[in-house]
């Protein structure tokens, strides 16, 4: 990546991202620096991602790491979309996707402060339509 | 930041990744939170592709989902998941079997191998096999008979046998340039070796082959040993296979891998991924039986790990733990179902306890690692060792009572390397059969008795597993589990009875959750003569697939427009009691058969003890079905399925020798 830039000791502009996230994404890379990079061309990385897509397991620094509020939770993953660091994306994704399992949509709502626009008449069709899907 | 940021501020992609994590259930819910995630649930192509896999539990290999959009596949799997729905193939296919082929025979995914060649005439296995391609016969047109002329074999007779079959037959030709499609529909492969039993795994290209030698005493020159030897081909052109060992200056064969005394011992082999899985079964020279399983990598020749039978004689009694049969839960994770018999002879009237015991591989502490000063040695050392976690208690029985288990495909972790499909079931899900033959038990006086085909799901048997199957677990972790025993009456609601369903010599009727067998019904004739007709029935597990009846079926309640009948046949009277709906829930006026011909059974399946049976046994209550059948009879003696097809074989009317199946017709249920 840092080749395409050029200049090696030109900042890199970092608009979307504030000081206390990026505390945490530096904090998260340094963690994980020494971790080994995927291989593309491996035929087995198949595998191993396949495998790491179902064990629902996150390691236990990881756990800890991203035990944070609401707000610095989606700054950290807007920050690692932007900076495209795919295992913290990955981990805040999968928090969030923890967050919301097994809860009603009720419950969601409120987890995440958020306002219902359906209409009652909206709501009960879609309900009815997820009690007889059919496809 | 003036604004605090918040779920719904998240870039889509970004959602879509969440979402992708989660269950149907879950995305239920997502879709009412509001209009914002409604939106994205319900019209995001991957998600749409997510939910698809997930209801018909299936899984896409990567280098598919890199190489196909999201749009074409989940248009793939629903044009698939509609062609099973009512038994109407898109397409036919016939093809016409060689005189020569044997009763041995192997099925997946579009590939058979059946055992062929002349039979060895002091065991009648077969020396040869002939190896049919049906993933490429979609592409061809409907044809009504079919000879196929082209041969790979060196095989003299075969060939002129075939020669002689072109005259007297009348042959249609396929399509344009039929000579290079014949070559993949048969291809023979002439071992000159007594084939005990092979299995294949098309998607390595892999064909496996045991060989049984027989060692001779050199002093009184009688037979002593029989020993087990594994060819590794390629399914392809029966080259040894790239991938495979070589032991004993041999290239793809794996030597010894089992030894018995003199006697006669039955065979099975499987493959999941790396692993070869070897069961036998064994009556010895002091006719002791001796059942074993054991597992060998044939990649690399190590030995993984055995089990055997116990058979132990104290004093005046003896005690039994026998290996009746093995299904695979996880490459690492199998069930045996055994008899445990603490004394023997048991009293008269005192039911055989009849359990699935589920094992998981540990890694073998005390071997030492391969050296590399005499690794044949290392080789032959197990790397695992199996432990018990779990016990399954299954109904009992009067007498001892043949159990047979089936599933397909193998729970494989690796998907196939060449030409992959683009779905394939998730391996933690499907139905397994638990297939209970009351041929003469002791008790019995030789009289043939009822066959029962008992189902239950993986993913039952699986959560109930005090660790999770899918993984290779080490000694220190599996320290402090206990063993769990899952009582009958637990079980039983999870599982169901089927008693109908008639024996079969053809066992490859399991792919996924479906399951077929011919219905033979008899009519009388004109002239009071009576006439056998025979119906294909499909029988579908699919939790999903049966809720989404279930559901379709209570909407059409409500709007008034029933249109389904209870099954009133004699042949399922004793399986469906007659319509109380004072003993039965709301559930029951939805089952029957529709026009289709499609029939939901939601009612428990209580089945009698009499004669084998032990007790009454009732099953089903949390697993409905559903099952149909073709409108038409048609002429079949064995069905083969997987996830696009079901292949019905038909027997010609010759006896003796020349009996057998004549030709089978592949049934395309896809689009």
């Amino acid at each position: 990546m840092m080749e395409d830039i050029g200049d090696v000791n030109a900042p890199i502009p970092l608009p979307n991202v504030t000081s206390n996230v990026l505390k945490k994404v530096l904090e998260y890379c340094d963690y994980h620096k020494s971790d080994p990079l995927p291989v593309a061309s491996d035929p087995s990385a198949d595998v191993a991602e396949e495998a790491r897509r179902r064990t629902s397991e996150v390691g236990e620094w990881d756990a800890k790491f991203i035990q944070v509020d609401q707000e610095m939770l989606f700054e950290i993953i807007l920050a690692a979309n932007y900076l495209d660091i795919k295992p913290l994306l990955d981990l805040g994704c999968r928090t969030v996707a923890t967050m919301i399992k097994g809860k009603s949509p009720e419950e969601i709502r409120k987890l995440f402060h958020i306002k219902n626009d359906f209409t009652p008449e909206e709501e009960a069709q879609i309900r009815r339509e997820n009690e007889w899907a059919e496809e | 930041m003036a604004v605090a940021m918040s779920f719904e501020d998240l870039p889509e992609h970004i959602v879509e990744d969440i979402f992708l994590q989660l269950s149907l259930d879950d995305l239920q819910s997502c879709k009412l939170i509001n209009r914002h995630f409604h939106a994205i649930v319900t019209t995001s192509v991957q998600l749409l592709l997510h939910q698809e896999l997930e209801a018909t539990a299936q899984v896409v290999p990567p280098s598919v989902r890199r190489s196909d959009a999201a749009a074409s596949l989940l248009s793939t799997i629903r044009e698939r998941q509609s062609g099973f729905r009512t038994i109407a193939p898109s397409k036919t296919f016939r093809v016409d079997l060689d005189k020569h082929e044997r009763r041995l025979y192997e099925y997946l995914e579009g590939t058979m191998v059946r055992g062929s060649g002349s039979a060895f005439s002091s065991t009648g296995l077969p020396s040869g096999a002939s190896v049919y391609d049906f993933t490429t016969s979609s592409e061809w047109e409907t044809i009504d008979a079919y000879t196929p002329s082209y041969s790979l074999s060196e095989n003299k007779e075969i060939e002129a046998n075939a020669e002689q079959q072109d005259e007297e037959e009348e042959v249609v030709e396929i399509g344009e340039d039929s000579d290079d499609k014949e070559q993949y529909v048969r291809r023979h492969f002439d071992g000159n070796f007594e084939m005990k039993d092979f299995t294949i795994d098309p998607g390595q290209n892999l064909f496996a082959i045991g060989e049984m030698t027989r060692t001779r005493d050199p002093d009184h020159r009688i037979i002593t040993k029989n020993r087990l030897s594994i060819h590794l081909k390629t399914l392809s052109d029966f080259q040894p296979h790239p991938k495979a060992c070589s032991q004993d200056g041999r290239e793809g064969f794996l030597c010894n891998v089992g030894e018995w005394d003199a006697g006669s011992v039955s065979l099975t082999l499987q493959v999941c991924d790396d692993k070869i899985f070897i069961f036998s079964n064994n009556l010895g020279r002091q006719n002791l039986p001796e059942a074993r399983l054991c597992g060998w990598n044939w990649r690399t020749g190590q030995k993984l790990f055995e089990q055997k039978s116990n058979f132990r004689i104290e004093g005046d009694h003896v005690s039994l733990l026998t290996i009746e049969d093995f299904v695979l839960l996880s490459p690492t994770t199998y069930g045996l179902i055994q008899y445990d018999i603490e004394r023997l002879p048991v009293a008269q009237g005192t039911p055989f306890p009849c359990v699935l015991n589920v094992f998981t591989l540990v890694a073998n502490e005390e071997t030492p690692k391969a050296s590399e000063a005499d690794p044949a040695i290392d080789l032959k050392r197990a790397m695992y060792v199996p432990k018990k976690i779990a016990t399954f208690e299954l109904p009992r029985w009067l007498a001892v009572v043949m159990v047979h288990l089936r599933s397909d495909p193998p729970p494989r972790q690796f998907f196939p390397e060449e030409n992959p499909s683009k779905v394939y079931p998730n391996p933690e899900t499907g139905v397994i059969v638990i297939q209970y033959d009351c041929d003469d038990g002791p008790l019995h006086d030789n009289e043939i008795g009822p066959v029962y085909h008992l189902f239950v799901r993986k993913e039952t048997l699986l959560s109930y597993l005090p660790i999770k199957g899918s993984n290779l677990h080490t000694a220190k972790e599996l320290e402090n589990v206990e063993l769990k025993t899952i009582t009958w009456e637990e079980l039983s609601p999870y599982t169901r009875f089927v008693e109908d369903i008639d024996r079969q010599d053809w066992v490859c009727y399991v792919y996924h959750y479906r399951f077929v067998s011919p219905r033979i019904e008899l009519r009388m004739g004109p002239l009071n003569n009576p006439i056998e007709e025979t119906y294909i029935r499909l029988f579908n597990f699919d939790p999903v697939e049966t809720e989404r009846l279930l559901r379709a079926r209570r909407r059409d309640l409500a709007e008034g427009n029933r249109n389904w009948n209870d099954w009133d046949s004699a042949d399922l009277a004793e399986e469906t009691p007659p319509s109380d709906p004072a003993t039965h829930g709301p559930d029951h006026v939805l089952q029957g058969m529709d026009e289709r011909n499609v029939y939901l059974m939601t009612d428990e399946t209580t089945v009698a003890a009499e004669g084998w049976l032990a007790n009454n046994v009732t099953t089903g209550s949390k697993m409905p079905y559903i099952w149909l059948e073709t409108t038409e009879p048609r002429r079949c003696h064995g069905l083969m399925i997987d996830d696009s097809r079901i292949i019905a074989m038909t027997q010609n009317d010759e006896h003796g020798e020349e009996a057998g199946f004549s030709y089978l017709e592949v049934l395309h249920m896809g689009p």
